[in-house]
């Protein structure tokens, strides 16, 4: 770090990232010292690991390999928990797998590279993520799609390219890896096309939530729904998604911002997000939601938005949304299976369009950077998403929270020390 | 062209009219030509002597609709073009001899919606299957016995003369001959403007219409002029394929011949993955689900143009929403009536876009019923009435 910067005095979560840093390369000196030179060996580190449905995770001790071609081991510095993690934990059935490594919402430092890897080295930092980029396909060359069909979306149990896995178990087992991040171990091994290069000056417990969340809520306000300054938007869900959508729909000069929830909390953390109106369900007695919201915007709302999860709550939003031009974006993911159902008279009737956003329509490494400048320039807000942070050691604490609808993101710290804000 | 003579111009505005029409007693019958009185045209309104009309599905639709639903006895009719007789009180836009063309969907270009290039669906007079005039709700036929005869879609164009409301006329200024103008009221309207402003075809595109019926073959048209460079046509009518070439369809698949393998298959294959728009322009929730399966993930976009008139509702995976695909829905292919069809005239008077090929019959008004039939047997594309033979 240059004498300047450090003149100028850092916030103490940029020190914690600096000093991180420090004690990583001595780690790396100590490694080096004890093998020889030439080859990567694997890592023994420390990873939450998920052995049985719905039961909570135990730390135990597990072995990385090294990366191969086009792969970069990392070491976590910080991971969030997602509902995505919640619904594979909790799952017993395929695409669930046990044991698993979950996460997938993290910051990290590449600590080695596989061959064929150019864009990364030792020492940066970096945000994986469970969409890939491969950069080459159809879909990664055109502006229209962020689903790469190299590697299309799976909710995948191995690595990417040849379907192998990285981490065993101190019995020899294989633990399967989580949509390409498995961000709740010290070290993890991700593909080149699942990692995204970015500024080290913003904050871990900030950066992390990019990985998944954020981007996903503030793209889909942003990108998918492309919300023009003025609108009205209706918000189903007020997880950190729909929060993530209401900061992403602010910025954009949205007018209204109307939060539905059946929890009465979440208006007053809407707020600090721009939800600019609350409609709880329960309190509407007989009169269907998409009358209450009819009446709140003129006819319906420009754009409404499923951040839950559920057919249900999309055919309640279809409904919310304006004829002549309202848009429905689903972001939510129903269980595998799961049927949405329209009214094809509403649709020719009424112009209305559906429209899904998986990951918001986000490139991981065209649009990350920009979500971390915009950050950086005090633009997009992510301070108020994180509710609580916890030693990795805590992690079960981070689903009870969750689970309680207690915490909208709690930030898991991989080392010892959590470094307390001013 | 010419314009209709009036041996006594003076002698109709503002008294009723007796003429012919044709009325459809109950549904499924054949329509009955009998004398009408036609009322003069109220404020805001207009009254029409209609010089052609021609037939379309969604009069088709009305006509079999049993009731109580369907709605008799109805004066059919909604795609036609005619010369103004007299006009009602505030009405300046047009006057007695102007060419107009009707047209189902309100345009009074005032209203948020007018005003909005994001929608077409006037909202001073919304959309609705109304048995009378649009701000009234009353009607301006009276059968011989002095009974109330229902309006269709606010244009009732199955009579020498008919009153319209002016939210619902064009005016035509081109000089594009009376049948191609009657064309553009309705069915080819829609398909041009689905391809052009609905979907926004651009160049290159893969394309997959549902049902080559004149909406379809429109789409053809509108997505061949945008440049589409695979226009795919989806039909169980095998003598489809003949006619489709000169719409623009380049490929033709009847799902009949394939088998076991699901449509979105076949379209997958023919397209790199799927198509990047598919048109569903018949009316089936099935068909919907089809043509919502053909579309590629990423960014594939379904549009309905099809009248579902069962209540059966789209039912589509919520995965396959989430991998990227759209379905937007819009009627009249997102035509602004007023400033479109002029746009659309011109676009045939420059040979952009080709309407002649939509003929493919003509009648005099008293064999009205032939026009059913050959719809109806899926013969005729357009079948032209004309009210003077």
């Amino acid at each position: 770090m240059k004498e300047g910067k450090e003149a100028r005095g850092l916030s103490l979560s940029t020190i914690s990232v600096q000093r991180e840093r420090e004690r990583e390369r001595e780690r790396e000196r100590e490694r080096e010292r004890e093998q020889p030179k030439g080859g990567r060996k694997p890592i023994q580190c420390r990873a939450a690991i998920c052995r049985r449905p719905g039961e909570p995770l135990q730390i135990e001790e597990v072995e990385v390999a090294p990366p191969k071609a086009w792969e970069v081991r990392i070491k976590i510095i910080c991971t969030s928990l997602c509902f995505s993690d919640v619904t594979f934990w909790k799952m017993k059935d395929p695409p669930a797998i046990f044991p698993r490594i979950l996460g997938d919402e993290a910051v990290g430092v590449v600590e080695s590279v596989g061959e064929n890897v150019k864009e990364l080295k030792e020492g940066d930092t970096v945000i994986p993520t469970l969409v890939t980029e491969c950069q080459d396909c159809r879909d990664c060359n055109s502006k229209k799609s962020n689903k790469c069909s190299k590697f299309p979306f799976k909710i995948s149990p191995s690595m990417p390219r040849d379907g192998t896995t990285c981490f065993t178990d101190s019995k020899g087992e294989v633990i399967y890896h989580f949509i390409h991040v498995s961000s709740f171990s010290e070290y993890t091994v991700v593909d080149v096309a699942n990692l995204t290069k970015i500024d080290p000056s913003i904050p871990p417990n900030r950066a992390c939530l990019i990985g998944c969340g954020i981007s996903t809520g503030v793209g889909a306000a942003w990108k998918t729904a492309n919300v023009e300054a003025g609108s009205s938007v209706a918000i189903f869900g007020l997880g950190a998604i729909g929060l993530a959508v209401a900061e992403g729909a602010r910025l954009r000069g949205a007018t209204k911002i109307i939060g539905v929830d059946l929890n009465p909390n979440k208006f007053e953390i809407g707020k600090k997000f721009g939800v600019t109106d609350f409609v709880n369900p329960s309190d509407c007695g007989n009169k269907p939601i998409h009358e209450v919201i009819a009446e709140m915007t003129d006819g319906g709302a420009d754009y409404c938005f499923e951040c839950v999860g559920l057919a249900s709550v999309v055919s309640q939003a279809f409904a919310s949304c304006r004829k002549g031009w309202g848009k429905t974006i689903v972001v939510g993911v129903d269980k595998p299976g799961s049927q949405l159902t329209f009214s094809s008279y509403e649709v020719l009737h009424f112009g209305k369009t559906i429209m899904g956003s998986m990951f918001g329509d986000i490139k991981p490494k065209t649009d990350i950077p920009i979500l971390v400048k915009s950050y950086l320039d005090k633009e997009l807000q992510l301070d108020e998403f994180v509710t609580h942070e916890v030693q990795f050691e805590d992690i079960n604490k981070a689903f009870d929270l969750l689970l309680a609808e207690k915490s909208i993101r709690c930030v898991i710290w991989m080392d010892k020390q959590i470094p307390f804000p001013i | 062209m010419d314009k209709e003579t009036q041996t006594n111009p003076s002698d109709t505005t503002g008294k009723p009219i007796r003429c012919k029409a044709a009325i459809c007693k109950n549904p499924e019958e054949a329509l009955v030509i009998e004398e009408i009185e036609v009322a003069p045209p109220q404020a805001w309104e207009v009254r029409i002597k209609i010089l052609c009309t021609s037939l379309c599905h969604s009069d088709v639709t009305f006509w079999k609709m049993q009731k109580p639903f369907g709605i008799f006895p109805t004066i059919f009719g909604h795609e036609a073009v005619g010369v103004v007789e007299s006009v009602g009180e505030f009405v300046e836009e047009v006057k007695k001899g102007d060419i107009v063309v009707p047209v189902f969907l309100a345009n009074c270009e005032d209203c948020k919606d007018c005003k909005s290039e994001k929608s077409n669906i006037c909202s001073k007079i919304p959309f609705s299957v109304n048995p009378g005039m649009p701000r009234s709700g009353s009607s301006r036929f009276r059968d011989s016995n002095g009974d109330v005869i229902n309006h269709f879609l606010f244009v009732s164009s199955f009579s020498e003369y008919t009153v319209v409301d002016i939210i619902h006329l064009v005016k035509i200024t081109e000089p594009i001959p009376v049948d191609k103008a009657c064309l553009l009221s309705c069915g080819i309207s829609t398909g041009v403007g689905a391809a052009t402003k609905i979907a926004k075809v651009e160049k290159g595109s893969t394309v997959a219409i549902f049902g080559l019926g004149a909406v379809g073959l429109a789409v053809a048209v509108g997505a061949r002029m945008s440049g589409a460079s695979k226009i795919i046509g989806v039909d169980l009518n095998p003598e489809k394929a003949k006619i489709a070439k000169k719409f623009g369809i380049t490929d033709f698949v009847n799902p009949k011949d394939c088998g076991e393998k699901p449509i979105g298959e076949v379209i997958a294959e023919m397209t790199e993955g799927g198509a990047d728009y598919c048109f569903e322009c018949i009316g089936l929730a099935n068909v919907m689900a089809d043509a919502f399966s053909s579309c590629r993930p990423g960014w594939g976009k379904t549009v309905i143009l099809g009248v579902e008139v069962h209540g059966a509702p789209i039912s589509v995976n919520s995965l396959e929403i989430l991998r990227g695909k759209s379905i937007a829905g819009s009627l009249f292919g997102g035509i602004k009536a007023k400033s479109d069809i002029p746009r659309l005239a011109k676009m045939y008077l420059d040979k952009e876009i080709q309407l002649d090929e939509f003929i493919t019959h003509e009648v005099g008004f008293d064999d009205i019923n032939k026009a059913f039939d050959l719809l109806l047997q899926g013969k005729s594309l357009r079948c032209l009435i004309w009210m003077d033979r």
